[in-house]
């Protein structure tokens, strides 16, 4: 089993708060973390570490998310990279076009391609620790638990499936 | 019936049954002929002057169009709003066309004038429209801002906890900074996002687009020669009065010139310089405000009308003030738009198109004097 203190994660994010923000997250479950600031200093960075994670943000100056992957795509050296973008784009009209883009064109794929912001930490940290074949700690899954699922839930559900349940409460 | 000189059906039938008001005045503006319809639409005109019956006045309106065709033997054509029988508001487009005598003198003006009340109100409506509009892109990126900003605290919050687990002291105090740094984002948002919802009721009224233009560099004069950037206004000769919310214009302004400004320190080249000019082109009064700054990339030109944007970094700009300028310029039938090239620097150019400008807010031009 692989253990996060042997990988290295790269957050890109133009807010330095959310570059704290999930350095903090990911440091404590034991990863080692770098950190860019733009699309441009993130291909740097890339070349440079060779990360074996890439966290990213979208919209970002001088290089964006999407132009920096579809980079990376043509670099065998680093396509291999899982990617995750961490977005607060994925339902407006700056984001919704890239983001499509990326999953037509299996630039990116699958049901985990993207977190949209803000992101809940201990998701965040099991979908890097997934990607990369980690144990989940003991901690990510107890605390995103009962009341995280039961919001998920509640968030998602059908608001005439609600009402019955609520009915069948009263009547209960 | 084809027995009838044509001429004779023209002057007496068509004169009667055209769908459009017809009336004749003499050079003391009095309407001294008119059609059937006219009669219908104004009332009772006769020995009566032009401007009490179409528009309900005492004295002769302000710019009298006739004046001037009496003067010069042109044709004109004009929008004006007046008052019908009843007293009820009309909107009408009309052609004055003189009667010119052989020595050249004008004795009468045809003056034919067609009801665009619908038409105008159509025109309302969709100026309605795109203004609320405006108003839903703002809440939906709003909506946007504050996610950020509730990333910011949720992060602050988590690392301050992880600190506190670790006894990381130096991870509190970031924690602790990021907390502070985001409560004083979302006051200055929503100090600036009241400013932008501001149900104040502009307050619309003939004003000098000049005048506005010179107060906003006079306003950014001292800070600008602080900062080494040159700052002028280049303003048109023959720029007419428009009617404008002369508050809500001098704010979009001051944002432009106030990016501007701003873009020009963001770059390292001697002798920077802002410029505002005030044109007026093909029916529209055009203000413009460039720079020779450090210009937008392809990715900043996309997001710069998006609420909360800002490449000023934290502390500056809270990426509103191009949104608020596009909402008033909107307000004002108008449209922003901008060119820019990364390392050269940026046009911004707001344009009014004078016939969708918003009437006057205290009805100067109406029917009462």
């Amino acid at each position: 089993m692989a253990r996060a203190e042997d990988k290295t994660i790269l957050v890109v994010d133009d807010e330095p708060d959310v570059r704290r923000y999930l350095q903090t997250v990911l440091e404590d479950a034991g990863f080692h973390v770098v950190t860019a600031c733009d699309g441009e200093e993130a291909l740097n960075v890339i070349r440079e570490r060779k990360p074996d994670f890439i966290s990213l943000d979208l919209i970002l100056p001088k290089k964006s998310g999407h132009r920096l992957l579809y980079e990376l795509k043509k670099d065998k050296a680093l396509s291999s990279i899982p990617v995750l973008i961490v977005t607060a784009h994925a339902q407006t009209e700056m984001g919704r076009g890239p983001l499509e883009d990326l999953l037509t064109n299996r630039i990116m794929s699958g049901p985990g391609a993207y977190l949209e912001k803000p992101v809940n930490p201990l998701a965040y940290v099991r979908a890097v620790q997934r990607a990369l074949g980690i144990e989940e700690t003991e901690e990510a899954s107890d605390k995103i638990g009962l009341k995280e699922e039961l919001q998920a839930r509640i968030q998602k559900a059908d608001p005439e499936a609600l009402r019955r349940a609520l009915e069948a409460l009263d009547k209960g | 019936m084809s027995s009838e000189p044509i001429g004779h059906w023209i002057r007496t039938e068509l004169f009667e049954q055209v769908p459009i008001s017809i009336n004749v005045i003499n050079r003391d503006f009095r309407i001294v002929e008119a059609n059937r319809l006219f009669a219908e639409t104004y009332g009772s005109w006769e020995g009566r002057q032009c401007y009490e019956v179409y528009k309900g006045r005492t004295k002769r309106c302000p710019r009298c169009a006739a004046a001037q065709t009496f003067a010069d033997g042109q044709i004109r054509v004009r929008e004006e709003k007046g008052q019908v029988r009843n007293g009820s508001p009309i909107h009408y487009l009309v052609h004055m066309v003189p009667l010119t005598s052989r020595d050249g003198q004008v004795p009468y003006i045809v003056e034919m004038s067609t009801d665009i009340t619908p038409i105008k109100r159509l025109e309302q409506e969709k100026l309605e429209a795109e203004r609320l509009a405006a108003v839903g892109q703002t809440v939906a990126g709003l909506a946007h801002g504050i996610k950020n900003v509730l990333m910011g605290l949720e992060g602050g919050m988590y690392v301050i906890n992880s600190g506190l687990l670790r006894g990381d002291s130096q991870r509190i105090g970031q924690g602790w900074g990021m907390l502070q740094e985001n409560i004083s984002r979302i006051s200055s948002f929503v100090k600036e996002f009241l400013d932008f919802a501001k149900g104040r009721k502009p307050h619309v009224a003939l004003v000098d687009p000049n005048r506005i233009a010179e107060k906003v560099v006079a306003l950014y004069r001292d800070s600008a020669s602080l900062a080494g950037i040159e700052i002028k206004a280049d303003l048109g000769k023959k720029i007419a009065p428009a009617s404008m919310d002369e508050e809500g214009i001098h704010t979009c302004l001051a944002n432009l010139v106030s990016n501007a400004l701003d873009a020009c320190q963001m770059s390292e080249k001697p002798g920077r310089r802002v410029k505002l000019s005030t044109r007026e082109r093909q029916g529209a009064l055009v203000f413009k405000v460039a720079d020779d700054g450090c210009g937008m990339d392809y990715e900043v030109k996309q997001k710069v009308f998006t609420n909360f944007f800002s490449t000023k970094g934290s502390g500056r700009g809270t990426g509103l003030g191009l949104l608020t300028t596009r909402k008033i310029v909107q307000e004002h039938g108008g449209k922003v738009s901008f060119e820019s090239t990364e390392g050269v620097g940026s046009v911004f150019q707001l344009e009014f198109a004078r016939d969708r400008l918003p009437q006057p807010t205290d009805e100067e031009s109406g029917a009462k004097e």
